[in-house]
């Protein structure tokens, strides 16, 4: 039985959901001109806020990205402020990957020796904030920043420092933090009532994103002990087993190792298009998936809260299409290459 | 006598000109069929360009900007090399980005290709700012030796003609006024 409460906040995202952009607004959009005529259509949408603070004849498509994603941040925070208790706490970690992706950007910046641009940041409200961003963002090393994360819900941070001092590879510690945040996560749906189908979500997602972790190491040539690190230790329905042998093997052996059958499928194109070079169609096949298997959620549970997290998933996937669409659109991509980038 | 001794160093000095312009021209004519490779490269970078703007869509401009800032940024020296006394630019790539930290493959990709032009564009810049400072020590060089063909030899040639009749004609004079004494002495005697 869910508490009205929780009720409340799946009705209210059945309202939230029809705010997203559906497929013709998509076509029209790749229809239009240029970067000035897409943002006078987005005027007609959730964005209009945002997008009515500027002169769209002069905006850029950097403008809009920022646009785009702090439109991301108010959706995903909006639910976390209208939820309550186990919920809330299930949202609240949720919604940690905005941060999650902040952080990154400080790691690669301070791995690089350059400054930090806080311009590049996604909004996170202070209230929700579990990192001092201002001090992170003049840290000039690593350790620094793990100073700085200590007493954060990424104080494991620390204990990485030295393998990445080993290996002088960021993605070590970038992975490490996923590792946390889906860890965090994963055991907070165990409190919900809806655990199962919001596991599918998440979990879905882990295992896309190990796959997609094991696709781009074999094509980098990772070291397979660093690649099995990299992973995330939840399987899902990719046992874990079977991640530890797809990181020691071969690429082509990626096929004969997934057994689940919508993965091993997804696993056929994606080596397929690998062999051939076509790189950018992996990672728009892996993201599509789990953004259909999201909506396939919301379609199928609409009274659980697993709708919602589908929501929160939705949402991203537009923020990402829209971004596609306001670089595409400014870098004058044809509608065709376009069509094939959007999630 | 003087005169004789500038002139024969001046003629020497433009056949040394003469071998320095024919040397330049044989290595801009050599410099010159390396420049076709720009082609190649353009038409290779513009592929690259088009693969990087669908990166750029698919993975937003943040996300790559912030990826970029993590694989650290290329080192050039560039130092100077003499060819017949002409500096012409030495580049040599001391560090590369490391890519292999970007983690996504098709931006890894993207910037591997780059990777592997930004030696060929480097050195066709070398090559394009040696043949602009080759040709232009070459029109110096023409100038030199042309101004030396035409005007200093010339000039030099007159002066000794000139000096050379004068003193040949001192010489008669000289000659004619002692045969005149000589003359007038022997009158007198008699």
């Amino acid at each position: 039985m869910k508490t009205a409460r929780i009720l409340f906040l799946i009705a209210r995202t059945h309202g939230l959901m029809s705010h997203l952009l559906k497929t013709q607004d998509y076509t029209r959009l790749m229809g239009t001109r240029d970067m000035q005529r897409m943002a006078d259509y987005l005027l007609a949408t959730d964005y209009s806020r945002e997008l009515s603070l500027i002169s769209t004849s002069k905006v850029t498509a950097i403008q809009l990205e920022g646009i785009i994603y702090k439109k991301l941040s108010e959706r995903w925070f909006s639910l976390l402020a209208m939820s309550s208790g186990k919920t809330r706490d299930l949202l609240e970690a949720y919604d940690e990957r905005l941060e999650i992706e902040n952080l990154k950007k400080v790691i690669r910046a301070v791995h690089g020796k350059e400054n930090t641009t806080t311009e590049l940041f996604i909004s996170v409200p202070r209230k929700y904030q579990n990192v001092n961003f201002r001090a992170l963002s003049v840290a000039k090393s690593m350790t620094e920043v793990a100073d700085l994360l200590k007493e954060t819900p990424y104080s494991d941070f620390e204990k990485w420092l030295a393998e990445y001092e080993t290996h002088a590879n960021s993605l070590i510690l970038e992975a490490q933090l996923d590792k946390t945040y889906y860890t965090n996560l994963w055991n907070r749906t165990y409190k919900n009532s809806d655990r199962h189908k919001i596991r599918d979500i998440i979990g879905t997602e882990i295992d896309i994103r190990n796959l997609q972790v094991i696709l781009s190491a074999k094509f980098v040539k990772l070291d397979p002990q660093l690649v099995r690190r990299m992973t995330i230790d939840l399987g899902h329905r990719l046992h874990r087993s079977v991640v530890t042998k797809l990181a020691s093997g071969d690429l082509q052996g990626v096929t004969s190792t997934v057994l689940w059958p919508s993965y091993s499928q997804l696993m056929h194109s994606a080596v397929e298009l690998v062999n051939e070079g076509r790189l950018i169609e992996v990672e728009t096949l892996l993201s599509r998936y789990t953004y259909t298997y999201a909506e396939s959620i919301a379609i199928k549970n609409p009274n659980s809260l697993a709708y919602v997290f589908a929501y929160l998933s939705l949402c991203l996937r537009e923020a990402r299409n829209l971004t596609t669409l306001a670089i595409g659109k400014q870098m004058n991509i044809k509608q065709e290459s376009l069509r094939s980038l959007l999630s | 006598m003087k005169f004789r001794t500038s002139l024969d160093f001046v003629q020497k000095a433009m056949s040394v000109l003469k071998l320095k312009r024919d040397r330049l021209a044989a290595d801009l004519n050599s410099l010159l069929k390396e420049v076709e490779r720009r082609d190649v490269a353009e038409e290779h970078l513009m592929r690259i360009y088009s693969d990087f703007k669908s990166v750029l869509a698919m993975l937003g401009y943040s996300e790559v900007y912030s990826a970029c800032h993590s694989v650290g940024r290329m080192k050039v020296k560039v130092s100077e090399d003499h060819v017949m006394n002409v500096p012409v630019p030495h580049v040599r790539i001391e560090a590369m980005p490391k890519l292999d930290v970007l983690g996504d493959p098709s931006l890894t990709q993207t910037g591997k290709e780059l990777q592997g032009l930004v030696g060929e564009l480097l050195e066709i810049a070398r090559i394009e700012a040696s043949i602009e400072r080759m040709a232009y020590e070459l029109s110096l060089v023409n100038r030199k030796i042309n101004a030396i063909e035409k005007m200093v030899i010339p000039n030099y040639q007159t002066n000794i003609k000139y000096i050379e009749n004068f003193l040949s004609d001192e010489e008669l004079e000289d000659f004619t006024r002692i045969k005149h004494v000589k003359a007038v002495s022997r009158e007198k005697k008699t």
